[in-house]
């Protein structure tokens, strides 16, 4: 009879209450937990149409491997899809908890062992971090599934009972199901090595010591055993390829030709020390104090191919620290996978060895050996030190995220599904800012489409798919190249229906508004939401591509068939073991467990070296972080300090920086800070900072501090000057004093127009009204010119809100060449105001930009350009134009109460002066500047957006490079082709607005002359961040 | 062969059990239409009657705007009724019929069915653009489609009556159905404001409808300007206001009318504010310079409407200060900014200094505003290495120069 394994049931109750009820806790804001969620909705909707409208303009879920999706949309119809991810994670922990026992068994033959390695397996970081940090069901399942497949595998070699070769195939063709890389790489990491042990299990029951088994006797078992190995191994094979046939096919009708995303797991873990806390470390963890035993262990002769493969897991999972993982990869393979999984598997493949150090430890061999050598006292006090550091990684690693979130606040999604329900609102494509992989969480509460989405692999636009970016969402996060893309869908949304965006992130702010957008509301839960006017809705019938009816078939039903069948004949013997009514055959690994008798001295004595050099790294680590990071240690240190402070917007931090001998006091110094607005001070984000001590010496020093700046709009360099003074042995910085200006009123009044549209006057689900539709503005476009300068094509022009109404403008510019084939199409993005009064006029300019690196052979600018455009390469030079503007009545950000004054004009730049005469707070001021010849014709439109914002009744200074002009060519000036809410423009505006006066706008120009220029005219923008 | 004899089989029996196909001679076979009547009223029942005898009824087919229908008879003796079905008596238009037997035609017909007088006819009206501009020129489109109770088009010619109610007038006018649409164009008046227009037909009439009339082009303007004091202390904000700006017809020109007001300062240089109106009157803003200066005002609506030039002149607010050097010259203390009355100047007035090397080119300026009368400079030694420098400084126009050694 069989002895209920007491260590497993304890590793199963203590498991399944530790995870079962933290992940509760921890699995929604893991970064894939929701992906996972959003196929499962999918499923749950539609269980055999592959194809999902919802993200990516449309994509396919047979881009991922389907079981655990399925499984979840499964329960989903019982408790929902939440209660859905939480039970497939209960029976995820549930089998990898046994899976590592069957796995530690198989591997050491001994019962007892097998506990401890369950048991070791619960508490391992990387099964943490992969939980309950990433989110990684389908992977976990995966492994876990392969962990139990791996007895059945030896036991099919071992005996050659067919029995056993059907088992070990359902459990593999589960695996596959569940994940894709996870049998392909376990073929190679796990059963490769399985299969060398089977044989050397099999050479050495033939000599009976391993010691005597030679090459040849080896080489003879395995052609003995070939036709076994191969059965199996072909119908591995046949199994990867045809469980998830629909996977592999998309695969190759798909290709990922896509710029890889940077992931962590390919850094430099010396570099960038987060990803090797997060990839190395963590993973590790305790094991890391064991490696030597590890090593020597899994090279003894019976375990030597799983050293092999161990060695290589280890080394591949160290990323981008060395170049062998990507030498051996090859570019491409390196670049698509996350090599994280690499750390997961080998630290997975040690669990045995450290179950069996643990249990050589607690009641083997080692504790006589340590014992008798060192004392009771000391195995005591090594054993209590790494039980305590086994369970510091597990507290650690557990409150990661609690202290370093990786995701923003939970958002209640409510609110934000009722508004894209309401009134049509989903009859356009709408797009989360900010939300982090909550986005997927919002994707599967509703049907309306967004042009993001949350699995990279499937995405499917050229905007998206050659940027390194995973999301738009989060596009701050990948640096202008990021916002670069974003900017793509921000300036012409029509092309993708995108009428809406809910922005959970104020730095996206500006962005939006000098695109065209504007504010509509702010949600109960504190969302704002964005949109733009002149999108048309969806039309009904969307493209998708289709694939054959047998795929659509094979895909929902052979998942879980494959669970199905695995059940059926794995649970006969599952039950048996369970209710022990039956006397089990003993798996023919058990026979080659071995005594422990005697520990090699010599391995003590390495591992205890091996332990000093390790603890005295770290010592040395922290030592380094203690110099780098102790804020007030150096010059330097202080300076950093004070700009990560002011990058975090933490200022009581940054006013104890300040020298304490300087009278400000931190109100004062808050006071100050507080009033100050505008794009560095509120939209930035520090990308990099470059300090120079000009002077220093025991008390004092002066330090040139150079700064570079990501914000929505630009890549802005600035560069500082601080004073340094050293007091008790600490540095501060002596302030600089602010502004002394005072506003002349205390109190003022304004008055001014306020405009109102109600929308739908009658509350109808139809469409709306027709008396409830307002006339579009009458614009008129007073000059457009094709230009070309430094090799790039630009539309030009003015445009002037003709109408009695405010105008919400959109100008679109297409170019033809010769034989009026179009070449390309973009509208205006920075270089126009939005908004124009009645009788406003506005400069434009229409950029041509390419989709930046369309083809993904271009190399890609290791650095990002500050402006990042990428021209659009014409075949063709475009010889004609058209343009369409349309304007829709605008209700909001109309302020035009900025001021211009005390220009002057120094060789080549002008300087000024802007004043606010208004209530409203201006964040960020925008100059249009506009080239005029000398016959003061329109050549050239520039802008300049302000660093600091202009509060109310107050000056900033401007300072303005003007452009250099020469070789500027004007191609064609024309206004035929330029059309106005689809009418031709110079009808429509000799109708409303007869009899222009054509002196006026000559009489507005600058005469100020340079490059290639003789006038200019300044335009005023101001986006007011916080509306009063 | 064994599968051939199966087929062979199999198409005897499907034969062997056809029903036996009867020939009739269609001849014999005669109809008669009864009923005369051609012209009949919407919603009127309808009747088509025909005497003859047949060994099986024929069948009419139908075909109106409606679409198209087969009708089976009620037999009485030899008399053959065929009652047309409400939805094809309810539409109006023409209504043709074929009787058909045994696929050949024996009688063909026309009805004409006509809109029905006199039930409650409805009248869906549209009406655009909502907005036009004043003058004449600008117009909006009514188009009505006057139906009877059951949706039919009335008939051409029909004479509708428009109402249109602008300030205290209320005008109508006649307009005549063609091919079922009766529509109108109208034109604005002079005077702004809104335009109410309805439709009716005997005692049925449309909803109302509006347009408003917005006013047409600003005419040239006047404007003027209000300050506090005279002078150019840079703490004063001086306001520019418009008259009462209004179009050719009199009317006011819509609020949010944006006006752009520029001032030509003596330097050439354009300053700028703009204003929107409400209730035809702009106003703009702008601080007061903050050295003496000569402003020429003139406002715009670009394209529509200038205003006349007027001309202010600014006085020096500060008329002296004092420098004095320090710290190996190194910080320059300005002191005693009196202001007009003798009062400290308002905290902020910009300074600046212009830092030359000894050959007279410019190095950099340096910026700062005063605070309770007085201001400082530091030389920094990191960019100002010991030498002989030219200092100058300037506050309010007023500019002193001292070549100075910094140590």
């Amino acid at each position: 009879m069989q002895r209920t394994n007491t260590i497993l049931i304890l590793a199963l109750f203590i498991g399944l209450a530790f995870h079962g009820s933290s992940i509760f806790f921890t699995l929604e804001s893991t970064y894939d937990a929701l992906i996972h969620l959003f196929f499962a909705d999918h499923y749950a909707q539609s269980w055999f149409e592959p194809w999902d409208y919802r993200w990516y303009t449309g994509f396919t879920v047979q881009a991922y491997p389907p079981l655990v999706h399925q499984a979840i949309a499964v329960l989903s119809y019982i408790g929902g899809l939440k209660f859905g991810l939480f039970s497939v994670a209960l029976i995820a922990i549930f089998l990898f908890i046994t899976g590592s026992y069957r796995f530690g068994l198989l591997l050491t033959g001994n019962r007892r062992i097998a506990g401890y390695t369950a048991l070791l397996a619960v508490f391992s970081s990387t099964f943490i971090e992969t939980l309950h940090l990433f989110g990684q069901l389908p992977s976990i399942i995966g492994l876990s599934v392969l962990l139990h497949a791996l007895p059945e595998v030896y036991s099919w070699i071992k005996t050659g009972r067919l029995r056993f070769l059907a088992t070990s195939l359902s459990l593999i063709a589960v695996t596959v199901t569940s994940h894709h890389v996870t049998p392909i790489f376990g073929m190679i990491f796990f059963i490769f090595p399985l299969i060398g042990m089977v044989l050397m299990d099999t050479a050495k029951d033939q000599v009976g010591q391993y010691k005597k088994v030679t090459f040849s006797l080896f080489w003879g078992v395995f052609k003995r055993l070939f036709w076994r190995i191969v059965t199996f191994g072909f119908s591995s094979l046949v199994l990867i390829v045809v469980c998830i046939l629909p996977y592999w096919i998309n695969s190759k009708n798909n290709p990922i030709t896509q710029v890889p995303i940077p992931h962590g797991s390919r850094d430099n873990f010396f570099e960038v020390t987060s990803s090797g806390l997060v990839f190395f470390l963590i993973p590790w963890g305790i094991l890391l104090f064991l490696l030597p035993y590890i090593f020597y262990r899994f090279f003894s002769k019976r375990y030597l191919f799983f050293g092999l493969s161990f060695s290589l897991l280890a080394l591949l999972g160290t990323g981008g620290t060395t170049p062998i993982p990507l030498k051996l990869l090859g570019e491409t393979a390196f670049n698509i996978l996350t090599l994280d999984r690499f750390t997961l598997w080998a630290t997975i493949m040690a669990l045995p060895i450290f179950g069996e150090f643990a249990y050589r430890m607690v009641e083997g061999d080692l504790k006589t050996y340590l014992q008798d050598r060192f004392g009771a006292v000391y195995h005591r006090v090594i054993g209590g030190c790494i039980a305590g550091g086994l369970l510091l990684m597990v507290i650690f690693t557990m409150s990661l995220n609690y202290f370093r979130p990786a995701q923003p606040q939970k958002i209640k999604m409510l609110p934000i599904v009722n508004f894209l329900n309401q009134d049509q609102h989903d009859q356009w494509r709408y797009l989360p800012l900010g939300f982090g992989d909550q986005m997927a969480w919002l994707s599967a509460q509703t049907n309306a489409m967004t042009v993001d989405g949350n699995y990279h692999s499937a995405r499917r636009l050229p905007e998206l798919t050659t940027r390194a970016i995973e999301r738009l969402e989060n596009s701050k996060f990948r640096g202008v190249e990021g916002i670069g893309s974003l900017q793509q869908f921000l300036t012409v949304p029509e092309k993708y229906h995108l009428k809406y965006i809910f922005s959970n992130d104020k730095f996206y702010d500006p962005i939006l508004y000098f695109c065209g957008w504007q504010r509509l509301q702010q949600l109960e839960n504190g969302i704002m939401v964005w949109e733009r006017l002149n999108v048309p809705p969806l039309p009904k019938i969307i493209p998708k591509d289709e694939v054959s009816q047998a795929l659509k078939v094979m895909w929902g039903i052979i998942p879980f068939l494959t669970v199905l069948l695995a059940f059926v004949i794995n649970i006969q013997w599952v039950w048996f073991r369970i209710l022990k009514n039956k006397v089990l055959p003993e798996g023919p690994f058990l026979a080659y467990a071995i005594p422990y008798s005697g520990f090699a001295p010599n391995l003590v004595r390495v591992c205890h070296l091996w332990a000093c050099f390790l603890l005295i790294a770290m010592a040395y680590g922290t030592y380094r972080f203690y110099l780098v990071n102790t804020a007030q240690r150096s010059p330097k240190n202080v300076i950093t300090a004070y700009y990560d402070a002011l990058d975090f917007k933490e200022f009581e931090r940054a006013y104890s920086y300040m020298d304490p001998n300087d009278d400000l006091t931190l109100s004062q110094y808050m006071l100050e800070v507080s009033v100050t607005d505008g794009i560095l001070s509120s939209y930035a984000k520090l990308d990099a900072i470059a300090i120079e001590l000009l002077r220093t010496n025991e008390h004092s020093a002066r330090a040139k501090v150079e700064t570079k700046w990501i914000t929505p709009l630009e890549k802005v360099d600035k560069t500082f000057y601080h004073t340094l003074s050293r007091r008790n042995g600490n540095w501060y910085i002596v302030p600089q004093h602010f502004d002394s200006d005072l506003p002349p009123d205390q109190l003022m009044t304004n008055n001014s127009t306020t405009f109102f549209n109600h929308g739908r006057r009658r509350i109808t689900t139809q469409q709306t009204h027709h008396e409830d539709v307002l006339k579009q503005p009458v614009l008129e476009v007073l000059s457009a010119k094709l230009v070309q300068r430094n090799g790039g094509y630009s539309l030009i022009g003015e445009v002037q809100n003709i109408d009695t109404t405010p105008a919400d403008v959109t100008i679109k510019g297409t170019l033809y060449n010769d034989n009026d084939v179009p070449l390309a199409t973009h509208n205006a993005k920075y270089h126009l105001k939005h908004k124009l009064m009645p009788k406003e006029i506005t400069a434009f300019r229409i950029d041509f930009e390419g989709i930046a690196w369309s083809s993904t052979k271009d190399t890609i600018p290791p650095t990002f350009d500050p402006d990042e455009f990428t021209p659009l390469s014409l075949k063709e030079l475009p010889t004609k134009f058209d343009l369409q503007c349309a304007g829709n009545v605008a209700i909001t950000d109309l302020y035009k109460q900025l001021t211009l004054q005390d220009l002057r004009h120094q060789s080549r730049k002008i300087t000024g002066t802007l004043f606010n005469s208004g209530v409203q707070e201006v964040t960020i001021p925008q100059l249009l500047i506009s080239y005029y010849n000398k016959n003061k014709e329109l050549i050239w439109v520039d802008h300049h957006f302000m660093r600091e914002g202009v509060r109310i009744q107050r000056k900033q200074y401007f300072e303005y490079d003007l452009c250099q002009l020469k070789g500027l060519a004007i191609l064609k000036s024309d206004l035929e082709q330029c059309f106005v809410n689809g009418l031709p423009n110079a009808s429509i505006a000799e109708k409303i607005f007869p009899n222009r006066n054509e002196i006026h706008p000559s009489a507005q120009l600058q005469p100020i002359s340079g490059d290639g220029f003789d006038f200019i005219k300044i335009e005023l923008n101001s986006y007011i961040g916080n509306p009063k | 062969m064994k599968r051939g004899i199966y087929i062979a089989f199999l198409i005897l029996i499907w034969y062997g059990c056809a029903p036996e196909v009867v020939r009739t001679s269609s001849e014999e076979n005669q109809f008669a239409l009864v009923s005369s009547k051609t012209s009949y009223v919407a919603g009127e029942s309808i009747q088509i009657q025909f005497q003859g005898n047949s060994a099986s009824p024929p069948q009419l087919w139908l075909n109106s705007a409606f679409g198209s229908s087969v009708l089976q008879p009620d037999l009485k003796e030899s008399l053959l009724t065929f009652t047309l079905p409400k939805f094809f008596t309810q539409k109006s238009g023409e209504c043709s019929w074929t009787l058909v037997h045994d696929q050949k035609v024996y009688a063909e017909g026309k009805l004409s069915i006509g809109p029905h007088p006199i039930k409650k006819a409805r009248i869906a009206s549209y009406l655009g653009p909502r907005s036009i501009t004043a003058g004449g020129d600008d117009f909006t489109m009514l188009v009505t489609v006057p139906t009877d109770h059951f949706d039919n088009p009335l008939a051409d010619s029909t004479r509708l009556t428009i109402k249109k109610q602008f300030t205290s007038t209320l005008e109508e006018t006649p307009i005549r159905l063609k091919n079922g649409i009766g529509w109108t164009n109208l034109h604005s008046s002079q005077k702004s404001g809104r335009l109410l227009i309805s439709a009716s037909f005997d005692a049925s009439t449309s909803k109302e409808l509006t347009a408003i009339v917005h006013p047409a082009k600003a005419v040239d303007f006047n404007i003027t300007y209000a300050r506090n004091h005279a002078y150019a202390d840079g703490n004063q904000v001086i306001t520019f206001t418009t008259g009462r700006i209004k179009d050719e017809f009199g009317n006011t020109v819509s609020d949010g009318t944006l006006v752009n007001f520029l001032i030509t300062d003596p330097y050439g240089m354009i300053l700028q504010t703009t204003g929107t109106t409400i209730n035809g009157s702009a106003e703009g803003k702008l601080l007061h310079p903050d050295k003496p200066s000569t402003w020429s005002v003139t406002a715009y609506i670009t394209g529509a409407a200038q205003s006349n030039s007027i001309s202010l002149d600014f006085e020096p607010a500060l008329n002296d200060f004092k420098v004095s050097y320090s710290g190996g010259g190194r910080t320059l203390t300005l002191s005693e900014l009196h202001s007009f009355m003798g009062q400290l100047v308002p905290d902020g007035i910009p300074i600046s200094l212009e830092i030359h090397n000894s050959a007279g080119a410019l190095l950099e300026t340096l910026r700062t505003t005063s605070r309770l009368g007085s201001a400082q400079f530091k030389i920094s030694e990191d960019f100002y290495p010991k030498g002989s420098y030219q200092l100058t400084v300037d506050v309010a126009g007023i500019r002193k120069t001292k070549k100075v050694t910094l140590q």
